[in-house]
This record gives C-alpha cells, structure tokens and sequence, in this order.
C-alpha cells in the first residue's frame, strides 16, 4: 500500500484548514489509531504555519506539500522557495513552559510539538525546485 | 472555510466567561488574542474558557493563554478552562499546560477557582 497526495498552496493562513483536511484523508487509510493521527495532522499544521509566517517574510509565494505513506512510514515535505532557514538551535526538543509564562511568550511552540510527536524533523536545502524543504517522518506502527 | 466562533460574556461574579468553537489555529487566533486583550483591557483578569466546542487548537492558539495567563495571575486573576475537547485536551499534555492551568467540569467549579 503506498499513497502519495500533493498539493500548492499560497502562503496564507486560510490554507491551512485545507492541508489538515488533506492529511486527514490520507492518514485515514493508515493504521495510525486516531489519537495519533490527530497529533500528526497538529504537527503539519505546525510546520506549515511556520513556513506561511516566516517562509517569504511579508510577500507572497507558494507552498508545496507532499505527503507519502507507505507500510513503513508517514513522511511529510514542505517545500518553499522564500528566504533560507536555518533552524538551529530552534529545532531543540525541549521547551521551558514556565519561563514562557513568566515573560508572556507564546510563540516558539511550534517545532517543539514538532518533534514531540514526530520521529523525525529535519531540513533540506537548495533542492531542484526548491530551497526549504521540512521534512517530518512519522513510523507506521507494525500490523499485529 | 472552519473558522472560530466566540461568545463572551460578564458573570455577576465579575469573572468574563468565554465559549470557543471550531479552529484555534494560526488563521484565527488573533481573534481569541483580542478578545482576551479586551477583557484585560477592562481590569477583568478572571476568565473562563469553554473549550468543549472547540475542534481544534494548534501552538498558535494554545500560545494565546500561554502569553496570557502571567497578567491574569499576576493581577489576581487566573484562567480556567472548561471542558476542553479530547483533541485539545491531547495538545495541551503534548504542552505541558495540563499542569499549569486549571480545569473544571462545570461553569460553577470553574467559577469556584477564583
């Protein structure tokens, strides 16, 4: 069994309902219970928000999403052409809620539910038609 | 398109009691975040957010209450969410938030908070 889905997208936040719903169709044929699902379609949406934010820094570019999943794991690409990120230290899987509270923050929480619940985050760069790409990587659990 | 509907009112108690339904989510946000501003705006720092209805809550919509919830204590207030959806409730464990705010079953336990 192998399902591929891709879609474009501009980079506006009233996108986003789209791509959840769209991972949710594909997520529905995996054997992922629906607890966990529910927290990859949070991860993507977490990913894509931060690429609509931040990806063309104020202009307007598209966005493209890939989805794969096969027997073996749920991968996720998305794929910008804006302004190269680097994560860094951002992509850090730890994240100090209290000192947020302390001095009002509330961003920042993104790629830390990221990793959370993916197994794994990571950047490529400079690619053939694009120069961001988020990849998240989720392990189908195995038939019993 | 999902969006966010919220409906707000004053408690004799003075607390602000907020409903919250559809997608909290980078989108809409903004929408919670002013309100919430609304309420601080006029020195009332004991809110109670009704969650049951609420589909969906991502980072950006949790970081409203998260960047929140210092003023309100800080000025004697506090933040009490109602009945949060089993998916909400799944992102704010994912959070770390179950264990910093407080949670209540019915409007009058959550009243009682304050």
């Amino acid at each position: 069994m192998s399902v591929e889905r891709s879609l474009t997208i501009s980079n506006d936040s009233s996108n986003l309902s789209t791509v959840r719903q769209v991972v949710g169709e594909v997520l529905a044929q995996s054997t992922f219970p629906q607890d966990v699902s529910n927290k990859i379609i949070v991860a993507v949406d977490e990913g894509l928000a931060n690429v609509v934010e931040h990806a063309y820094q104020g202009g307007k570019g598209d966005i493209t999403i890939v989805l794969n999943l096969d027997a073996v794991d749920f991968k996720v690409a998305i794929r910008d052409n804006g302004v190269r990120f680097e994560p860094g230290e951002k992509l850090s899987d730890a994240v100090d809620i209290h000192r947020h509270i302390s001095l009002g923050l509330k961003g920042g929480l993104g790629l830390f539910l990221m990793r959370r619940i993916m197994d794994d985050v990571y950047y490529n760069h400079d690619g053939s038609d694009f120069v961001n790409e988020l990849v998240m990587v989720k392990k189908v659990p195995a038939a019993e | 398109m999902p969006d966010l509907k919220l409906h707000h009112e004053m408690l004799p108690t003075g607390v602000a009691y907020i409903e919250a339904e559809g997608f909290l989510d980078a989108h809409t946000f903004e929408e919670m975040e002013n309100l919430v501003s609304s309420v601080f705006r006029r020195n009332c720092f004991k809110l109670i957010v009704r969650l049951e209805k609420l589909d969906y809550i991502s980072s950006a919509g949790a970081g409203v209450f998260v960047g929140a919830i210092g003023r309100a204590r800080d000025n004697g207030g506090d933040i009490v969410f109602l009945r949060p959806s089993a998916s909400v409730k799944e992102v704010f464990d994912l959070l770390g938030l179950t264990a910093i705010f407080r949670f209540a079953e019915t409007r009058e336990d959550a009243e009682s908070c304050f």
